[in-house]
């Protein structure tokens, strides 16, 4: 039986205000939408409780392990966005070119953190949108203009960025 | 005992492995130890003497350790363990048999194992070629008996010589270069027990003891000093025995014992004593103990010390080793835990820990390189498999396949209760044959950061009770259990929780989180690996069991170890997972109690059916939330605290103690991958729970009709049965008892699965995870909506503070409401039920129109596969589910329009009927769900833009629409005819009981907190004006006038005329309704009369209303409808109603007058009494400079009067506001009737009527040009729109020609339009449809070009009509009737003057001549009448009794001396009565010649004085008269300004002239006089 390798199972960026402004899931089709939203709200908890003890550090690191499969990891931008990602230590097949050592080892915080860095930017390009407006995206500006519905981003070339990121990211690639 | 260590554990491994670890007589490994070992030599038997006291001062406190490359650490506590040497032993046994040492704190009763741990020896070790394996002495006593310096002499010192080069540490030896041996290093120290009674006892210990604390100062004191010489025995030993190095420590000790603690066998023969004995305070012996304490920790820290560096001398070689070939990581391992263990031996736990996690590091790196080589080239090999895991996974198939008869016997297991322990196996056996593998290794490195972390978080209560050194774990449930093997435990828990250090114990959680989560994955590769080397298979199924079996079991353990009295929810844990009835208050907490108070009115209305849904579940496992629902708030609260006292506190505890968050938190989480491994047994089973469940069943029923309400039911039962493979049971391999019990039966499952998760809610509430706590919270809510408890599901949907609402969890908050929504369905709420499906509703239309509008791009099937679209929420069927509901609801419910419709929009252009009266509005919305759906009706409210005209229309469809997605327009109608700007005020949709509402222009008023209104932004003004709706009603359409009645008579009451045009209606029955809209009219619709037409007033049935009957197309009626005004007004408005029927149905009509009602025109009239007649001067002027037309004037005469007036003009005349206009009228009285009248009338006079008809040049003006535009429109392509456009044209004009600019226009009569801009069509022609603007505009200029000017001709020229004039106004002109009243004067007297002819002047006719200086004989003659008075006023005035009677008057002639001397009675008294003519002669002597006026004359009254003031008066007009009138006495002095032409007395003159040119050369000769 060949090994199976970590793989991103969802990428969840979640706004300051704790709303989430991005869900992908990897593979869409296999992955329970609710249980990973569940997943992405709760482990704001762990943002919360660790921020007092942070820095100037953006990178959180793991934050919590939910199963034998599937673990957070956490980065905050400065403006308090929260990048999430939920990797599933089994998520795929491994290939020839993977390397085993993370099935032996397991993750390190730094393994993710390519991944973390390449959504950190391409969170910064929308924000160089300018036709992107943050505002938009806020609840409490949804709030107070009565707005239903949800507060997520929409640009395609943001979702499409996510989800290169989500496909690409394995355990030990360092650019992505 | 000892051989524990080495076995494997068996099956019933759980209470020798407990026993194991608690006893510290582990020494071999010394796992648990956190004491250093002392061994003494005692060949006297001394040590019980000294054992209490000693043990008594135990543990050491408070140790600084400072080594040379590292800080500073301190060892709070440190315990030692004494430990005879292998020779003392059995001289103790043999000298002191019956000596039992007294008991320690460890308590009497159980004397035998404590004495059995002091006497046996040490265990026996294999000298291993890696050090760190021992737990040898760090420091080794000897207990030396001398009694006397005889004996010390002869053999005690030989003694000790012999001790101490036995047991000289290798550091000291000098020669001894091999650091191997530090490794055991140890110290050595001697002390001098000095029983009483002896000569030693009587020894001084001499003042050396006196103040000193530290081993070296003693040292230099009492080496100089006893070098004298008397020594006592003690010095003695100092002296041979200490190393005079300045540096090292003092080795020698004495302490004395009292007698009594002396057993007598011990002391010597009574008559040895020599002297008599020293006896010391008991302070001095508190300082000598101390003394022997501080040496003790001296030379133990020197032991560590030299251990320490040994260690890491040997570590860094290794180190450096570590790539050569050859190197071995398990050697290394050995050889870095030795260190670690060293540290945790002294009790610097956080430095042993420190050692373990480079370790684990270290192993990383091992199996990382060893993966990415593929193979084993150097760190030794780290086994992919365990061979026992294997084995006993094999055995365990095998058995399981064998048959079923097999299954009775107990399974082999893989793990026992608590598999991370660092005695399951020999770990260290193991890894020094290299023989481990990767998950055992691992799970021998956490076993010993667990044990480690433990430690730390409950050291320093581990340390200060001695007793607890028997049990070095803090938990309490362990000690409970230990009581029965240890036999020590009368030290209960609460003591120690207090100090426990809850940060490590978080820490031990998250890192237990990490590593099981981790190691389990570790499992699954070993369990696969080990059957790939045997060439075998397992199931796939097994080794998930088994995987899962050994995580929850682990995590079991790590729960287990870390529960404290400091987290009260901790210690529920055996309890809760036993399933007893009062762990289920998952929801309990106090924000949960007002929300059940609120919830609880609604249930309560059903009760009975909330309840029914109860019988799934034990009437013990009732929720204390689902209390409310059957029984009252009060009982469920007592309830509460009587059954969980703990739960107030609950919130007070995390303030109290640091690290409880954290612990909570940590714990919450290993809680949840607990439950995530239920669940996916649970799957494994075929079971799903929660939100999974959940959610299947809503997607295969939608309608959720068949909610499995007994889960139990064999419909699911069967279905693992029928999944699993023939010969392999589904839970084949757990073996963890709970999980074992838990997928049992799926009700078990479920009420474990609730238990869990009520274990982590409360986990998540005490760790303040307030988020996370929501989203178990949520599990728990589906689970109960699974169990068909709707009630308690609905309790936690329902709650609108959620955290997924707030911050917009759209997905989450949907889910959650459609749950919610069938919870209420179930319960019957229907209110709520109703509102929660519109909620939903809401954010699906949300995310539809989001997706519509905001990125087109984004498909729709895109977004479903690369990205989990947090908007996208399936509602299908819900929209017609909530419209055919909502029948059910007691009354309707308005909810926003927009929020389910799109693009809602009116246009703003009016269609009219093409047959009737009334107008449509084109509605336009988009339905963007799929649900069709029917609206009922759609309804649109128009109100007035204009506030003053405050009419509201509605608008509405004739039938139901049915909706599917896609956009809808439709046409409202309105029978409603009216005039003027509207806006959409709202906007509405029937639907059932549901209905939409959509407010555009919500009142922008935005009010400041001071209550300040501001105005409207300009922006929204703006918008507000583009939306706006011209409202005008078809040409043909019904049509009002009102205005001021043409006909006024200023005495009578004033009246409005109405005018009605029916146009094409052929109206059967029409109301009229007129309300006042000014402030004190009041009108008479009750005296309303029709003044044309053939129409009557059928009926007046209310004020204000008046109705008619059949009339008829193309007719018109004019109605008076007189008012009144309380106050002066300048102008009134009125609004006019009109409801009327035709053939068509009934029609409204509405409009709003506003007219004014000042009078153009001013009267004044000058009066002037004849005798016979009355001259009355009228003149006409403006009121308002605003030229007047006057057509005609007239005074008509009365039956007292007549009148003479002048002839009528043929033409108009203007009045101008310079140029007023007079018209004279004589008056005369009919005489005949005179005495008649007298009587009858007399009061009232006479009074006359002057009729003005007149004009106003402002109204003729606009009417007659409104009237050329009219006939233009209307004959135009636009004449659909000719109301409005002449609306406008009329309103625009008004406005544009100023009041100064008509006297322009009446001299010229010619109006200058101005051009298309100059009149502003703009606001008008925007507010048309876009197709006919162009049309509009265009026909408009041209109009304009064609009539820049317009004429206005006075006359009408019917021959050739010019283009751009307009015709005379075809209205009647307007007349005002004055009545003018006969000025009332008492008397007249007609004087005049007249000059007598006399034979001396010339007469002639024309002209008086009179001679200055001389006389001229005049008569003044008066007439006096009473004609022109009432006789009642005049006796009044006058003061007289009867109207005949005469009155005194008095004349005077008012003469400029200048001119007039005059002679006789220039002022004279008479008396007249009526028609009676008096003559008075007078002299009049001209004094200058020309012309010259006739002396005037004034005559006034002289009333008698009487004794009644009041009753004077009169013509001299010097009082006033309160009561009555004066008397009035007019004169009309006849001879006013007539002239006499006075000459000179000279009849001829005779001049004489002289030569010419000559001054004074002309002489007057004569003169004759006339005379």
């Amino acid at each position: 039986m060949t090994g199976r390798v970590p793989s991103i199972a969802c990428i969840g960026v979640i706004g300051k205000h704790n709303n989430p402004l991005h869900i992908s899931l990897f593979p869409a089709e296999e992955r329970a939408p609710l249980e990973f939203q569940f997943l992405l709200s709760s482990c704001l908890d762990i943002f919360e409780a660790r921020l007092p003890h942070k820095t100037a550090d953006q990178d959180f690191g793991l934050l919590q392990a939910v199963d034998e499969r599937l673990a957070m990891y956490g980065w905050l931008t400065n403006t308090g966005v929260k990048l999430v990602i939920v990797v599933d230590m089994e998520g795929r097949l491994a290939t020839e070119r993977d390397s085993k050592t993370s099935t032996a080892v397991g993750l390190r915080d730094a393994d993710l953190k390519p991944a973390f860095k390449a959504l950190q930017t391409a969170y910064i390009m929308l924000l160089r949108n300018p036709f992107y407006s943050p505002d938009e995206h806020s609840p409490l500006v949804a709030n107070q203009e009565q707005r239903v519905g949800s507060t997520q981003i929409t640009s395609k070339k943001f979702i499409q960025e996510v989800k290169r990121i989500g496909e690409a990211w394995a355990p030990g690639v360092m650019n992505i | 005992m000892n051989t524990v260590g080495n076995g494997a554990p068996g099956l019933g491994a759980a209470e020798d492995v407990s026993r194991q670890t608690h006893s510290y007589a582990g020494v071999m490994d010394g796992s648990s130890s956190s004491k250093v070992t002392v061994e003494y030599h005692d060949p006297s038997g001394l040590f019980p003497l000294v054992h209490e006291q000693l043990a008594a001062r135990f543990p050491l406190r408070n140790l600084h350790w400072k080594s040379p490359n590292r800080p500073l650490r301190s060892i709070d506590s440190l315990h030692v363990d004494l430990v005879p040497s292998k020779d003392s032993v059995h001289i103790a046994g043999v000298t002191s048999p019956g000596l039992v040492p007294p008991e320690g704190p460890s308590g009497a009763s159980s004397p035998a194992p404590t004495s059995t741990e002091i006497i046996r020896p040490p265990a026996k070790e294999r000298r291993h070629q890696i050090p760190g394996l021992r737990q040898t002495p760090y420091l080794k006593i000897y207990l030396l008996r001398c009694d006397d310096s005889d004996t010390y002499k002869s053999a005690a010192r030989k003694q000790l010589r012999e001790w101490v080069k036995t047991n000289t540490p290798p550091s000291q030896s000098s020669s001894s270069s091999s650091t191997q041996e530090n490794h055991d290093a140890f110290e050595w120290m001697i002390l001098h027990v000095v029983i009483p009674d002896t000569s030693a006892a009587s020894q001084p210990r001499g003042s050396t003891t006196s103040s000193t604390t530290t081993g070296e100062k003693e040292k230099s004191n009492s080496t100089s000093r006893w070098a004298r010489g008397t020594s006592t025995i003690l010095e003695k030993i100092r002296a041979d025995f200490n190393v005079s190095s300045k540096s090292a420590p003092d080795r020698v000790a004495q302490i004395r014992l009292q007698k009594d603690a002396v057993p007598p066998h011990m002391l010597p023969t009574a008559g040895s004593v020599t002297s008599p004995p020293l006896t010391e305070s008991p302070q001095e012996q508190e300082r000598v103990w101390n003394e022997i304490i501080a040496k003790f920790k001296t030379l133990i820290l020197t032991t560590f010390g030299l251990r320490v560096s040994q260690y890491e001398e040997d570590l860094r070689e290794k180190e450096s080793q570590r790539a050569l070939p050859g190197w071995n990581f398990c050697t290394f391992f050995i050889l870095k835990e030795g260190l670690a263990r060293g540290f945790e031996s002294v009790g610097l736990v956080e430095d042993a820990l420190l050692g373990y996690d480079e370790l684990s590091i270290g192993l990383d790196t091992i199996v990382r390189d060893q993966a990415s080589d593929g193979s084993q080239t150097q760190g030794g090999i780290i086994l992919s498999y365990s061979d026992d895991l294997y084995e006993k996974t094999s055995k365990l198939l095998k058995r399981s396949q064998s048959g079923n008869g097999a299954r009775k016997e107990p399974q082999p297991q893989i793990h026992d209760a608590k598999p991370i322990n660092s005695q399951k196996k020999n770990y260290r056996d193991l890894i020094l044959s290299n023989n481990i593998s990767a998950f055992d290794f691992r799970c021998y490195i956490f076993a010993r950061q667990m044990t480690l972390l433990l430690r730390l978080g409950n050291a320093r209560s581990a340390r200060s009770d001695l007793a607890a050194k028997l049990q070095p774990r803090p938990n309490a449930r362990m000690m409970q259990r230990s009581v029965d093997d240890v036999a020590v435990g009368t030290k209960s828990s609460p003591s120690t929780n207090d100090t426990e250090d809850l940060l490590s114990l978080a820490e031990l959680c998250s890192r237990a989180l990490n590593f099981i989560t981790f190691a389990g994955r570790l499992l699954r590769d070993d369990l696969l690996n080990g059957a790939k080397e045997h060439e075998l298979e397992f199931p796939n199924p097994l080794i998930e069991n088994l995987v899962r079996s050994w995580i929850y079991a682990a995590i079991q353990q790590i729960i287990d170890e870390t529960a404290t009295s400091s987290l009260p929810i901790s210690k529920t844990l055996k309890d809760a997972a036993s399933g007893s009835s009062g762990k289920m208050l998952s929801f309990g907490s106090h924000v949960e109690e007002q929300k059940l108070s609120f919830a609880e009115p609604k249930t309560m209305i059903h009760p009975s059916r909330s309840s029914s849904l109860n019988y799934g579940r034990s009437a013990s496992a009732e929720p204390p939330y689902a209390a409310p629902t059957t029984s009252g708030q009060v009982v469920y609260e007592n309830g509460q605290y009587q059954d969980r006292p703990t739960l107030g506190h609950e919130s007070a505890l995390p303030k109290a103690k640091s690290g409880v968050q954290e612990l909570a938190g940590t714990r919450a989480q290993l809680y949840i991958v607990q439950r995530r491994i239920l669940e996916s047994a649970g799957k494994a089973l075929g079971w799903t729970i929660g939100w999974a469940a959940v959610l299947l069943s809503v997607r295969e029923n939608e309608q959720l009709s068949e909610v499995d309400l007994d889960g139990t039911g064999s419909g699911e039962d069967e279905e693992p049965t029928k999944d699993k493979p023939p010969a392999l049971s589904p839970t084949l391999g757990l073996s963890a008892a709970a999980l074992v019990d838990a997928v049992s039966s799926l009700d078990q499952f479920r009420q474990f699965y609730e238990v869990l998760s009520d274990l982590i809610v409360k986990h998540y509430r005490a760790a303040g995870q307030s988020k996370s706590e929501e989203s178990v919270l949520g599990d728990l809510a589906a689970l109960k909506f699974e169990l068909g408890d709707f009630a308690a599901a609905a309790m936690y949907f329902g709650r609108r503070e959620n955290m997924y609402v707030d911050h917009r969890w759209n997905f989450v908050e949907a889910t959650m409401l459609r749950m919610h929504s069938q919870c209420l369905k179930k319960l019957n709420r229907k209110d709520e039920y109703v509102r929660t499906l519109l909620d939903l509703l809401a954010k699906s239309t949300a995310s539809r129109k989001s997706l519509r509008t905001k990125s087109p791009r984004i498909s729709l099937s895109e977004s479903s596969t690369v990205w989990f679209n947090d908007d996208n929420v399936n509602t299908t069927g819900l929209f017609t589910e909530l419209i055919t509901f909502s029948e059910q609801l007691p009354k309707d419910r308005t909810v926003p329009m927009t929020k389910y419709f799109d693009d809602i929009h009116i246009e703003p252009y009016v269609r009219h009927f093409d047959n009737k009266d009334g107008f449509q509005l084109r509605l336009q919305f988009r339905h963007v769900l799929e649900d069709e759906i029917e609206i009922r009706q759609a309804k649109v409210h128009l109100v007035s833009a204009d506030p003053a005209q405050g009419k509201e229309i509605w608008l509405e469809t004739s039938e139901p629409l049915h909706l599917k997605k896609g956009l809808y327009r439709t046409w409202l109608h309105s029978n409603i005819n009216t005039t003027g700007p509207y806006m959409v005020d709202r906007i509405l949709l029937e639907a059932n009981r549901i209905i939409f509402l959509h407010e555009p222009f919500i009142k922008a008023e935005a009010i400041t907190p001071l209550g300040i209104t501001t105005s409207v932004s300009a922006a929204s003004l703006k918008a507000a004006k583009k939306a706006r709706i011209l409202c005008f009603p078809r040409m043909e359409a019904l049509q009002t006038r009102l205005y001021l009645s043409h006909y006024i008579h200023i005495d009578r009451r004033r009246s409005v005329d109405i005018e009605l045009l029916s146009g094409w209606n052929e109206i059967k029955r029409a109301e009229v309704r007129l309300r006042a809209a000014s402030a004190g009219l009041r009108l008479r619709t009750g005296d309303a009369t029709a003044t044309s037409g053939e129409i009557k007033i059928q009926d007046t049935p209310s004020p204000g209303v008046f109705s008619i009957v059949d009339m008829s197309a193309d007719s018109n009626a004019t109605f008076q409808i007189p008012y009144e005004l309380e106050t002066i007004l300048p102008e009134l408005t009125i609004k006019v109603e009109v409801e009327y029927f035709t053939e068509n149905g009934q029609f409204q009509y509405h409009s709003s007058f506003t007219i004014p009602i000042e009078l153009p025109l001013d009267v004044n009239v000058h009066d002037h009494f004849k005798n016979d007649s009355l001259y009355s001067k009228f003149n006409i002027k403006t009121s308002s400079n605003m030229p007047l037309e006057i057509l005609d004037v007239g005074l008509d005469g009365s039956e007292e009067f007549d009148v003479f007036g002048p002839r009528r003009a043929q033409k108009s005349i203007m009045v101008f506001p310079k140029q007023p206009v007079s018209v004279t009228y004589k008056i005369t009285k009919k005489s005949a009737s005179l005495a008649m009248r007298r009587k009858s009338q007399a009061p009232s006079g006479g009074s006359l009527a002057l009729s003005v008809e007149y004009r106003c040049m402002n109204e003729d003006i606009l009417e007659r040009v409104r009237e050329l535009f009219a006939s233009a429109v209307e004959n135009s392509p636009v004449h659909r729109l000719a109301r409005l456009l002449i609306a406008t044209f009329a309103d625009r004009l008004e406005h544009r020609v100023l009041p100064h600019q008509f006297e322009k226009i009446a001299l010229l009569d010619k109006v200058d339009l101005g051009s298309f801009d100059d009149i502003g069509w703009s606001d008008c022609i925007d507010s048309l449809p876009h197709i006919i603007r162009e049309d509009t505009q265009t026909w408009l200029r041209k109009w304009h070009e064609a009539h820049r000017a317009i004429i206005l001709p006075s006359t009408p020229d019917l021959k050739l009509p010019i283009p751009g004039t307009a015709p005379p106004s075809s209205r009647p002109p307007r007349q005002i009737v004055i009545t003018v009243s006969i000025p009332q004067t008492h008397i007249l007297h007609t004087a005049s003057l007249t000059l007598k002819p006399s034979e001396h002047s010339s007469l002639s006719a024309s002209t008086t001549i009179a001679v200055a200086g001389q006389p001229v004989m005049t008569e003044l003659s008066i007439k006096h009448t009473r004609r022109w008075g009432s006789p009642d006023t005049f006796i009044k005035a006058a003061g007289l009794s009867s109207p005949e009677d005469a009155i005194e008057f008095v004349y005077s002639i008012e003469a400029n001396p200048e001119y007039w001397l005059v002679a006789g009675q220039r002022r004279a008294h008479f008396t007249a009565k009526e028609d009676e003519q008096r003559t008075f002669p007078i002299l009049l002597v001209p004094l200058n010649p020309g012309y010259i006026l006739l002396p005037n004359v004034e005559i006034r009254a002289r009333i008698p004085p009487k004794p009644e003031q009041q009753r004077q008066g009169g013509g001299t007009g010097g009082d006033d008269d309160v009561e009555g009138e004066q008397l009035n006495c007019e004169t009309d002095y006849l001879s006013n300004g007539e002239c006499i032409m006075v000459v000179p007395d000279m009849r001829s003159a005779t001049v004489g002239i002289g030569d010419m040119g000559r001054a004074g050369s002309t002489i007057w000769l004569e003169s004759e006089s006339r005379v």
